[in-house]
């Protein structure tokens, strides 16, 4: 082997990194080349040098300090997210507001103010509103309340009632059937809300 | 340098790196914890072999270890957790030295940075030596690359393969940076030899 490719092997040689075969072969280079030698116990030397580099593990203060510091880091990175969530908040109220708002228009814009009607749902009323609170009746209902084809108290209250107030929505479409039955006593009767008929 | 290997245990072991990733990925605080005391003195010891300063390595290993903290959902474990904290590690001292460098160029980022460093801790002071001295000066003077590898090699005496994983380089360009790492180092502390 040449001093040239002793020279490139020697830093492996060093750390111990060369196979069997071409560690012998710097061996037996370095027994017999002085320059070689040479090179070779510099390159040691400064390997231990290399350790002495001011390098000073930490003491457990300093990591106690550390994990103090890098939890209140940690810490403040989480609570950002929250934050990020607290300054988006207000920020979306106008927006939700603006939806909620223009939602409601397009609702009441849209709406029909009479209409058919689900069974037992009032018409022309908000959704949900039942017979039994606003009761509305159609001509059908109201021939059956006169020809006595409902139960009794239907037909007594019918008697009872007050023209204008059997008209609602002045149209002729449905009825409400409040009465008096007896004094002190009021009752509502619903129909079938049969608009149109 | 015996929790170097410590990092290697076998995979779906209780209490191992994959077992710790798993409880991160879950958020759970005590595995960073965890994280945190075993591999802070690996970290610690790169970033100030790195950049050879106190300071900066504590910013760094903090920086690091929020950083494996906020992106352990993107590990994979396609390496091994150690070399994944070790690349983190060195990537940010990396580029501290490349803004400093920048710095430098601005003389009033030089006079700020200059009156907030602290003053030496006394222990430190009293081991520095004159040997100490010159080989932070001449490991300064290493190319960034060549001086991540040097580190990787020399002080935490790892193989070229997981030098080249951390570093993201062929093994063989770890080689070749070591080689001339050691070769510059030769030369510039030669006085001293």
């Amino acid at each position: 082997m040449r001093c040239d490719q002793v020279e490139k092997l020697l830093v492996e040689y060093v750390d111990g990194e060369l196979n069997a075969g071409e560690r012998t072969a710097v061996s037996e280079h370095v027994d017999s080349c002085p320059s070689c030698a040479d090179e070779l116990a510099a390159l040691e030397k400064m390997k231990l040098m290399l350790t002495e580099d001011g390098y000073v593990e930490p003491s457990s203060f300093y990591w106690t300090r550390f994990g103090a510091r890098l939890r209140e880091r940690t810490q403040s990175r989480w609570n950002m997210g929250d934050d990020r969530w607290a300054r988006l908040v207000p920020r979306l109220v106008p927006v939700a507001v603006a939806v909620a708002f223009f939602s409601l228009g397009m609702w009441m814009g849209l709406r029909p103010v009479t209409g058919p009607t689900p069974a037992g749902v009032a018409p022309g009323l908000p959704t949900g509103h039942s017979f039994a609170e606003a009761p509305i009746v159609s001509p059908r209902v109201k021939l059956l309340v006169e020809t006595g084809g409902v139960e009794q108290p239907l037909v007594h209250a019918a008697d009872t009632l007050a023209p204008e107030v059997l008209d609602p929505f002045g149209d002729g479409s449905s009825f409400i059937l409040t009465g008096s039955e007896g004094p002190g006593r009021t009752e509502r009767y619903l129909g079938e809300g049969l608009l149109g008929d | 340098m015996s929790d170097k290997v410590s990092g290697k245990v076998p995979k779906g072991n209780r209490g191992g790196p994959e077992d710790l990733v798993e409880r991160l990925k879950a958020g759970d605080e005590r595995a960073f914890e965890e994280l945190v005391e075993q591999y802070r003195e690996r970290v610690h010891r790169v970033a100030w072999r790195i950049l050879r300063d106190d300071e900066d390595a504590e910013d760094v290993a903090q920086e690091a270890f929020i950083k494996v903290f906020k992106n352990i959902g993107r590990f994979e474990g396609r390496s091994s957790l150690y070399t994944w904290v070790y690349r983190i590690t060195v990537n940010i001292a990396l580029n501290k030295i490349k803004r400093d460098k920048f710095r430098r160029m601005v003389p009033l980022g030089d006079m700020i940075r200059g009156d907030t460093r602290p003053q030496s801790d006394p222990a430190r002071a009293a081991i520095s030596s004159e040997i100490a001295t010159r080989i932070d000066e001449a490991v300064k003077l290493l190319p960034d690359k060549q001086r991540a590898v040097f580190t990787l090699k020399f002080y935490e005496e790892l193989s070229h393969r997981e030098i080249a994983e951390i570093v993201g380089c062929s093994e063989g360009t770890s080689k070749a940076n070591y080689f001339h790492a050691i070769r510059k180092l030769r030369k510039l502390l030669e006085d001293l030899i």
